[in-house]
């Protein structure tokens, strides 16, 4: 994979992981993937090993809070986004954002679309 | 649902530790991989089986992938901003002359001028000698000269101090 591609996947992830935040608030790493295999209807799997990297880095960014409990014996670390000091629902979308709303008309099967003879 | 108990846990961690993960991934990884057993556990399998299908999953591949993107994480980090703060030399610094203090010692020049011309020209009535106003005339001109002299001739550099970039 080329740093340009992976840049591209990690936005792209980072996109929806705040986007099932924003919808459902307070989340831990299971749960958050849990919500994405749902919401794809089982298309999309975040593994372990790309969820808890991002979710820190998105920690470090500023744009998450955590909370560490203890739950069932071990400790379980949630994440929720952090609150903006403005009105919430003013949220500009990202660049990242408005490219994948930009490209999702190009990826839906339309009946109109030309056939090559 | 079927939940871990302390002595499955503590199997779990150190499974875990044995396998080489990141150590700051380390809490979140065990909660992970722990509702995976509970799950698999409720299927219908015990612990040692379900932790041996759920090590698979930690194989070297993926924990060198792993770690691999949290290094890369953290080396695009964000950088604070003091960090890219130019540092400035800092000279011990005269105060300049302001405006207001130009205008405050011509206008005493100009007033000690007029003061002089007034004392020669009221002098008869006065009675003052004009030998006075030879010595004060000598003295102050003596002190201008000198003034003039030394901003002259004094070096550009010890004049003024500059702040500079380091």
């Amino acid at each position: 994979m080329t740093t340009a591609h992976q840049e591209f996947l990690w936005k792209t992830l980072k996109t929806i992981i705040m986007q099932v935040l924003n919808q459902h608030g307070r989340m831990y790493g299971y749960e958050i993937n849990r919500a994405v295999q749902n919401r794809t209807d089982g298309n999309l799997t975040l593994t372990f090993g790309m969820v808890y990297p991002l979710l820190h880095q998105l920690e470090r960014e500023g744009a998450l809070l955590t909370q560490t409990e203890e739950v069932d014996g071990r400790p379980r670390k949630y994440y929720c986004p952090r609150p903006s000091t403005g009105l919430p629902t003013s949220r500009q979308p990202t660049g990242h954002e408005r490219l994948i709303r930009m490209t999702q008309p190009f990826l839906k099967p339309s009946s109109t679309w030309a056939v090559c003879q | 649902m079927i939940k871990l108990t302390a002595l499955h846990l503590q199997q779990l961690d150190q499974a875990l530790v044995r396998s080489g993960l990141p150590q700051v991934l380390h809490p979140e990884l065990l909660d992970h991989l722990a509702i995976d057993i509970e799950h698999a556990m409720a299927d219908g399998q015990d612990f040692s089986a379900a932790l041996h299908q759920v090590m698979q999953q930690v194989n070297a591949e993926a924990i060198a992938q792993l770690k691999q993107i949290d290094q890369q994480m953290q080396d695009r980090a964000v950088v604070p901003a003091f960090v890219n703060r130019v540092p400035v030399r800092r000279y011990r610094k005269r105060h300049r002359a302001t405006d207001q203090f130009k205008i405050w010692r011509q206008t005493s020049v100009l007033a000690f001028v007029t003061l002089m011309i007034c004392l020669f020209w009221m002098s008869p009535v006065f009675c003052i000698p004009l030998t006075a106003f030879g010595s004060v005339c000598i003295v102050a001109l003596t002190s201008l000269l000198g003034a003039l002299g030394a901003r002259l001739f004094t070096p550009r550099r010890s004049r003024g101090i500059r702040l500079q970039a380091a």
